[in-house]
């Protein structure tokens, strides 16, 4: 069993079904990462997760144990919406958070001092929060959330609103997070960060999960029904393909997703015709079209029933 | 629920609102307010001889003005050679403030004398009044030839002087310092109440619009957090009232003596002669009855303590279902009317505090925290309807706790749209 293990929740909002029972399970030392269209019921799975939420039906365990205010400490949360009290210390703040995780003073404070020295923050320690940047505010946050040295850390929307540096440095330390065996669980939408770094993945969508399982296995299992074209020239004829999907265009560049098994040879064909070929190749779908392909689906899907 | 965790949420609430300096000066200046208070008290009550005001008396009767001189040689002057026109001329140069015409018509009982006068305010019209009366009462006595029996009977003023009875045994009555301790207690309890639910509940909306409250939520229960930030803000609230009482026992008690020590001063430069009316017209024992017995204040912290659990849920949960101070408005009125209510019945409680609506007033549950501590202090309440009035408070309060603590829960999470009262109802059936 997983170290998060999610069996057949619902939770559902007056008459909206936010999630309709959804089941998965995160296994230790991964990345997992939570996919999906805004409003799939992605955040309130991540809530219920946290204990934040109670599901109507269905069971949640974290290592093994029900989801609980005991369960709570082992998991690090950051929460989409970020936010910290805007009058109080760098120090004092983190201090009261961590202690609100079970950690005793003179152990927290050392784990605090570490933190803020590893990202170069201990000068802050007295400003008060809502002196500092927001670049600065969410390495605090970050902070915030690991100090208490969890197995689990789950991070909803975590590069959103991050400066590349900072999404950089967050990067590292998720991987790193994983190779010392810890748990990470993120929901995002952009696709390339997953791409980079998800190990497994679970595709919401209305509140059901779509499509889930090792990242390279999904993949392969969509086969190569992708095009990877890269020309000069002019690039009109691209307009004129049918039964075809085109990801990713730009001038001289093109990912074009082949549909109702539309030849490829005969895009191959036209493509000769009006441009100069520098590279045609045939490959997996990216994760992108996955997305867009599994989730319009199952809308089409949805609007027939 | 875990009780360490109330205490964090406890410690950070109260430790970061006693630290800031609104709350040190306020605290500290208000027994300054008490000191200034009392001071004013004894410098009103000190003689006062600098009424140096010039009525002109033109008096036709003959009998009227020597009266008046005796009472007060400096007051009055005599102008029943002076033309009328140029008395008004006298007056608007400000060479006399005023001046009266006494004739036979007023004598006789048949007409009102007229002060013309360009200004002086109340208490010289009283005093010109007073002196008035008296010289005509003497006057008219003395015209019918009474015996000094009847004027005697004329001049006593019998006062009404009283004994409160308890059951210590008798002791001295000072029911009108009672009665503004009553007021008070109850505006303080008005304030208090008012003031710091207000600060709940901005503490909760402001946690809301930094969005910190999921990362709270997800270490501790809403329950837990609310209670923490509930009696965090009490622990406040008591701070404060405490240093206030503390200090005000103290300077009641040393405000007689002081005020003694310092009329001994000031006698000590007047002239023999005012010594006498000076004396008689302050005493600094008065200042003693401001002296009360601790239960008062006891009974202070019960009623505040419970009155504001019963508002501070209200508050806090109007605070989790919205997103800004501005959006509260449509809910703060149930909350402020009871309480308005109360405040208002307060001046009803000090002048009348044993009237049925007052009685009705001081043991319903959202007005009892205003209106039974006035009540408490100005009269002696039976102890059945302090013991009714503490009991439907605590039912009350645990009832409101719950509904609070349910809307709480579920507010705390909602953004966006203003709640209406039906889905408040929902989120409580929740």
């Amino acid at each position: 069993m997983g170290v998060i293990h999610v069996e057949n929740i619902t939770k559902t909002f007056e008459k909206n079904k936010a999630v309709n029972d959804v089941s998965f399970s995160v296994e230790k030392g991964r990345i997992f990462g939570l996919l999906g269209p805004n409003g799939a019921g992605k955040t309130t799975t991540i809530r219920m997760i946290n204990n934040i939420l109670a599901p109507d039906t269905g069971k949640i365990t974290i290592n093994g144990e029900i989801a609980s205010p005991a369960t709570q400490k082992m998991i690090g949360y950051m929460p989409e919406e970020r936010g910290l009290y805007k009058k109080m210390k760098v120090g004092e703040q983190l201090m009261y958070l961590t202690q609100l995780k079970g950690m005793k003073p003179s152990a927290a404070k050392k784990a605090i001092d570490f933190w803020l020295d590893r990202f170069g923050a201990s000068d802050w320690k007295k400003k008060e929060v809502g002196e500092l940047s927001k670049g600065m505010s969410q390495k605090i946050q970050f902070i915030a959330t690991i100090a208490h040295d969890p197995d689990i850390y789950i991070f909803d929307e975590p590069f959103s609103g991050l400066d590349p540096i900072n999404s950089e440095t967050l990067k590292e330390v998720i991987i790193e997070l994983r190779s010392q065996g810890k748990t990470i669980l993120f929901s995002t939408h952009r696709m390339e960060q997953v791409e980079q770094m998800c190990d497994d993945i679970c595709l919401f969508n209305r509140g059901k999960t779509v499509l889930q399982g090792d990242l390279r296995e999904v993949k392969a299992s969509f086969g190569k029904n992708t095009i990877n074209l890269e020309f000069e020239g002019d690039g009109s004829f691209l307009d004129n393909l049918t039964d075809v999907r085109l990801n990713n265009r730009s001038t001289n560049f093109a990912e074009i997703r082949v549909l109702n098994g539309q030849s490829m040879q005969g895009i191959l064909e036209v493509a000769m015709k009006h441009a100069e070929i520098h590279k045609f190749e045939r490959i997996q779908p990216s994760l992108n079209e996955i997305f867009i392909s599994t989730v319009g689906e199952d809308n089409l899907k949805n609007e027939e029933v | 629920m875990s009780w360490n965790k109330i205490f964090l949420v406890l410690k950070r609430e109260y430790v970061t609102r006693v630290r800031t300096r609104s709350f040190i000066l306020s605290t500290l200046l208000t027994p300054l307010v008490f000191i200034a208070f009392i001071a004013i008290v004894v410098l009103v009550s000190l003689p006062d001889n600098d009424i140096s005001k010039k009525v002109g008396i033109a008096d036709q009767t003959g009998l009227l003005f020597e009266r008046l001189y005796e009472l007060d040689s400096d007051q009055y002057v005599d102008v029943r050679e002076v033309p009328v026109d140029t008395l008004r001329e006298q007056v608007l140069d400000g060479e006399i403030d005023g001046y009266i015409i006494l004739d036979d018509a007023f004598l006789n009982g048949n007409e009102n004398p007229t002060l013309v006068y360009s200004g002086g305010g109340l208490a010289f019209q009283d005093l010109v009044e007073d002196d008035i009366r008296a010289a005509y009462r003497e006057a008219r006595l003395e015209q019918v030839n009474v015996t000094d029996e009847v004027r005697g009977i004329f001049e006593a003023r019998p006062v009404l002087e009283t004994l409160k009875l308890t059951e210590q045994g008798e002791e001295e009555d000072n029911a009108i310092a009672g009665a503004i301790l009553g007021f008070i207690l109850g505006l303080l309890i008005f304030i208090g109440v008012f003031g710091y639910g207000a600060l709940l509940m901005r503490g909760v909306i402001e946690e809301k619009t930094n969005r910190i409250v999921e990362v709270i939520a997800s270490s501790v229960k809403p329950i837990e957090l609310m209670f923490g930030k509930l009696f965090g803000i009490l622990a406040v609230a008591l701070t404060q009232f405490g240093v206030w009482i503390l200090s005000y026992i103290g300077l009641s008690i040393i405000a007689a003596p002081v005020a003694g020590l310092i009329l001994q001063a000031q006698l000590e430069s007047l002239p023999p002669d005012a010594i006498e009316t000076a004396e008689a017209s302050f005493d600094p024992s008065m200042l003693e009855n401001f002296i009360f017995a601790p239960s008062i204040f006891l009974y202070f912290f019960v009623f505040f303590l419970i009155g504001f659990l019963i508002y501070a849920g209200i508050f806090a949960a109007i605070g989790a279902s919205v997103d800004s101070e501005q959006d509260t408005q449509q809910f703060m009125l149930p909350v402020m009317v009871p309480i308005f209510i109360g405040y208002f019945l307060n001046l009803q409680v000090m002048e009348n505090p044993d009237s049925t609506a007052v009685v009705i007033a001081s043991l319903f549950p959202l007005t009892a925290p205003i209106n039974m501590i006035s009540r408490i202090a100005s009269t002696s309440v039976p102890f059945w309807q302090i013991a009714l009035s503490l009991a439907l408070m605590a039912g009350t309060f645990m009832a409101l706790m719950w509904l609070a603590a349910k809307i709480y829960r579920v507010g705390i999470l909602m953004y966006g749209k203003k709640p209406s009262y039906k889905e408040l109802a929902k989120w409580v059936r929740q």
